[in-house]
């Protein structure tokens, strides 16, 4: 059975304070993108382009799978 | 608060003076005409390309993917809320005054100042509320 809403997660916040303690406004900086995406995304209230979403796994060095990651009720059926 | 946002709550202010100036003039001087001189008002709008400006200036991103889809959002909610008024406005009136009714010429010359507001009214609304919705910091 097809789920009703697919979700992007993310875990930007976690990797932030382990790239040594980054804040919101030195990401945005670094991907091109005004903080308040940044504190967009990290409450899940927006799904970033590929582009962005790449950009953002490159700041932290890792795969775009290891900081964004699709509901795991959805994940079943790919 | 984005550049954007506050420039919604620019145009937004600006209507809503434009508005209340209008009906002000209108309840003093009981003219449509006269009170319609009250829409140069919203000419400060143009003034609302310069919030920013120093953000610009130091060379911070002030709009990005995430703005120009609320943007978008928003113009897409503007013209379709400008249309369904227009439909109501325009076939509502014929329904209502008959095939061989009269409307004055200064309610005329009202309508595109009218329209120009509600779409900059529900244009600005709709942003804010985007942006409020994913509880902008």
């Amino acid at each position: 059975m097809m789920p009703e809403k697919w979700v992007i997660t993310n875990t930007i916040r976690r990797h932030r304070f382990d790239a040594n303690e980054m804040t919101q406004q030195e990401l945005a900086d670094r991907v091109g993108v005004t903080r308040q995406t940044i504190v967009a995304l990290e409450a899940n209230k927006y799904n970033p382009s590929l582009m962005l979403a790449f950009r953002i796994a490159k700041v932290f060095d890792m795969p775009v799978e290891q900081v964004f990651q699709l509901d795991e009720t959805t994940a079943s059926l790919l | 608060m984005t550049v954007q946002e506050k420039q919604a709550w620019f145009i937004l202010w600006v209507i809503f003076i434009t508005l209340i100036l209008y009906c002000v003039i209108y309840m003093l001087l009981h003219s449509v005409i006269i009170a319609t001189s009250a829409f140069a008002l919203t000419a400060i709008i143009a003034f609302a390309g310069m919030i920013g400006r120093k953000e610009r200036r130091q060379g911070k991103v002030v709009s990005d993917e995430r703005d120009v889809d609320i943007n978008k959002v928003a113009m897409m909610v503007a013209y379709s809320v400008f249309w369904l008024v227009f439909v109501f406005i325009t076939v509502g009136t014929t329904m209502w005054l008959g095939p061989h009714g009269m409307v004055p010429v200064s309610i005329i010359g009202l309508a595109p100042y009218a329209g120009l507001s509600l779409l900059l009214l529900v244009r600005s609304v709709a942003t804010i509320v985007l942006y409020r919705k994913g509880h902008d910091a």
